[in-house]
């Protein structure tokens, strides 16, 4: 464990030096992520135009629950997992996973933690001090005990998501030139953006394959909101850690099936 | 007939990598759905809005899927990638057929494609859920509706082309793509229809030409468009598009002028 933490160290600091060296990049990142953000607003601005609350959420609980989207998904998840997930699908499709293979260190964790964008950075800065706005202009206060209770739950959600992302993208193992499946996770993410309740819309199976999805942001968010249950914590903290051990068996089990396609 | 062959050659390909067309048409699905099922919340409250109904919004949204699918090109993306990051252009440049043409023959089997598969999943969802897809039009009111499509088609495929193109000179187009992607999703009447978006984007939405790639083939085609508002629609998307060939023609001259490669 400790080796790990050590290598992480270093891969921080390598990117930061990649950060440094291709600032046009980082621009170009940046300003692509804050008007990934200002959509995600205007999109629930015209979902919400014509009525004030939807499955009982009132507007302003849904622009909380997108400044918690923008600080999970949009920063966090983006800035530490997206850019590996990315490479994810390119190494499976371009044959190059012998080499990562044949590296001293475990296969799950290069997958996972190679590259941080850290342009998340600034839109997770924006995020909390949106969601922070809207949190005054309902007038919920805050205390010390929610706060801890809105990092653990995220965490978990990260978790969920993070485990999710693994298990499909592990299916390229099988059809490398699925490569396009990760653009997949980036449009069911917006799920997260949602309440929970709009899957009852589709009381078929779907409910139960995307399910997962919506407790990623909406359980943290109840938590900001002193409305998450006993119900909720335990739901996320089973779906998160089941997902992650299921994540790492179905690696395992696919690289059995990995017969190697570079030269 | 050496154009066909181009398009079956291009179509062979498709054929060869047909799950990655799925792949992106499970993507339209799912975001279309989502939008669909917060929308569905919406009307839990109101039995109406600006004429739209449950039924008709939901019909909407299944043809969105196809609609979508069989008409908002990506050339831009394989004119960044392909022609100008593995530096393919040089052999493209060279070859005796026009740099449109031979796009538009490599994009049009991936719609047609998409489409037909988008189509058959738009009748698919409409008998799960029980909606009526189609309303009962005129054989003129239908010839009307293949224009419409054909028009949106052509506005859709040229104003992509030069996005793709300005990247001759910038070699990098992705920021101006993000930007595009999120005015097109916005304006085009992926959210809602345009006519439910609040008041100042509404505005936008009628003065960019995007909702006539989108939005009005899907209500031309829910017979919600009279005959004379059909041949409104039609004379604007014939500006908007002799408009994009004049400016297409203008781009192509400035960045060939400017285009440097190193070949291969």
């Amino acid at each position: 464990m400790k080796r790990y933490i050590r290598i992480y160290k270093t891969l921080l600091k390598l990117n930061y030096i990649r950060f440094t060296i291709y600032r046009i990049d980082f621009l170009n990142g940046l300003i692509s992520s804050l008007l990934w953000a200002a959509f995600s607003i205007i999109t629930i601005y015209a979902l919400t135009s014509k009525s004030s609350s939807v499955f009982g959420w009132s507007r302003e609980e849904l622009f909380i629950l997108i400044g918690v989207f923008n600080i999970m998904i949009g920063g966090l998840f983006r800035m530490y997992f997206s850019k590996n997930f990315d490479r994810f699908a390119q190494i499976i499709q371009r044959g190059e996973l012998d080499g990562l293979l044949l590296k001293p260190l475990d296969s799950q964790f290069s997958l996972s933690f190679w590259y941080i964008s850290f342009y998340g950075v600034v839109r997770v800065v924006a995020a909390v001090i949106f969601t922070f706005y809207m949190l005054q202009q309902t007038g919920i206060g805050l205390t010390f005990l929610t706060l801890l209770q809105f990092i653990a739950l995220g965490f978990l959600g990260l978790t969920i998501l993070y485990s999710l992302w693994f298990i499909v993208l592990t299916i390229t193992i099988w059809h490398p030139d699925l490569n396009n499946l990760v653009e997949t996770l980036y449009a069911v993410d917006t799920l997260t953006r949602y309440p929970p309740q709009i899957l009852n819309e589709f009381k078929i199976l779907i409910f139960y394959v995307l399910l997962p999805f919506t407790l990623v942001v909406s359980i943290p968010t109840k938590a900001l909101l002193q409305k998450a249950t006993f119900f909720d914590m335990s739901l996320i903290i089973i779906v998160a850690f089941g997902l992650l051990y299921f994540s790492r068996r179905f690696w395992k089990f696919a690289l059995r099936y990995y017969t190697s396609a570079s030269g | 007939m050496r154009y066909f062959r181009i398009f079956l050659l291009h179509f062979q390909n498709l054929l060869a990598h047909r799950g990655r067309s799925i792949v992106w048409l499970f993507i339209a699905l799912v975001e279309a759905l989502i939008y669909l099922a917060f929308i569905r919340g919406v009307f839990q409250e109101h039995s109406s809005l600006s004429h739209w109904t449950l039924p008709s919004v939901s019909a909407y949204y299944f043809l969105l899927v196809a609609t979508a699918a069989t008409l908002m090109t990506h050339i831009e993306v394989k004119i960044l990638h392909d022609d100008i990051e593995l530096g393919q252009i040089d052999g493209r440049l060279l070859k005796p057929f026009s740099y449109y043409w031979q796009n538009f023959y490599f994009e049009i089997p991936y719609r047609f494609f998409q489409g037909v598969l988008g189509i058959l999943l738009c009748v698919g969802l409409s008998m799960v859920f029980g909606v009526t897809i189609f309303s009962p039009l005129s054989m003129f009111q239908i010839g009307l509706c293949c224009l419409i499509f054909l028009l949106a088609y052509f506005i859709s495929f040229t104003f992509k082309m030069i996005v793709g193109i300005l990247s001759f000179i910038t070699t990098d187009i992705r920021g101006l793509n993000e930007l595009l992607t999120i005015l097109i999703i916005i304006f085009a009447g992926y959210i809602l229809p345009i006519n439910l978006l609040p008041g100042i984007l509404e505005s936008i939405a009628y003065a960019l030409p995007f909702a006539y790639i989108i939005y009005y083939p899907i209500v031309a085609l829910l017979g919600q468009l009279s005959v004379p508002m059909m041949l409104q629609v039609i004379g604007i998307q014939i500006a908007w598009l002799v408009g994009f060939a004049f400016v297409y023609k203008i781009v192509w001259r400035s960045v060939l002028r400017q285009f440097a490669s190193v070949g291969q």
